[in-house]
């Protein structure tokens, strides 16, 4: 199961062979790609797919907020899948999760794949915590 | 209470290992890095605990999260 078809069913998308391929298509693509393009590479995938299965799936996969939608000047939208980069603090005691997304931090991770001869390709950050008697 | 009842269990952890795994599934996490997130709310809690012991626990617990 792909990262983007776990988001999916974790979010309640019913998920249907077409749609596995159509979120295949999309977890491998590098590019944007229009319905269109979408379309040509699943029913390489599985020749019974129409564009009308295309465009509801990305549709729905738009309002579930699992995609973005780019408008680049063209008469059509480019999607891609949406990464929504961010980490987590656990709060250890309460179980409560909060997301952040920190500049400082996406920097530092670079320099530090840098200083060691690396290109950064991939992360993950989870921090533990428990809260102050006293927040200064 | 019955031989075959559930050992009561003070620590109120169980909330807190189900509310990490639902948070990190609603964040979009995979359910794998969800579970792994949630064992280590349960070992807080419960330090005692060996790591596969608190995985089969915690697992149990979450179960109903994961079929869907």
């Amino acid at each position: 199961m792909t990262e983007l078809e776990e988001r999916c069913v974790n979010a309640g998308m019913k998920m249907t062979g077409q749609r596995r391929v159509i979120l295949e298509v999309l977890s491998s693509s590098e590019d944007h790609p229009s319905v269109e393009t979408v379309y040509q590479r699943a029913r390489d995938i599985d020749a019974s797919i129409s564009i009308a299965t295309v465009y509801r799936t990305l549709s729905l996969l738009d309002e579930m907020n699992l995609v973005q939608r780019h408008d680049f000047n063209e008469n059509y939208s480019r999607f891609e899948v949406n990464l929504d980069h961010h980490h987590h603090l656990i709060d250890l005691e309460t179980g409560e999760v909060l997301e952040f997304q920190d500049e400082e931090l996406e920097h530092l991770k670079e320099r530090i794949a840098r200083r060691l001869g690396f290109e950064l390709v991939d992360h993950r950050l989870e921090l533990y915590g428990r809260r102050r008697r006293n927040p200064k | 209470m019955t031989g075959q009842s559930k050992p009561f269990d003070p620590c109120l952890c169980r909330a807190a290992v189900e509310r990490a795994y639902r948070s990190m599934q609603k964040s979009g996490s995979a359910d794998s890095i969800a579970l792994e997130v949630a064992v280590r709310v349960y070992r807080h809690h419960h330090p005692e605990a060996s790591e596969e012991c608190a995985l089969t626990r915690v697992e149990c617990w979450v179960q109903s999260y994961t079929l869907q």
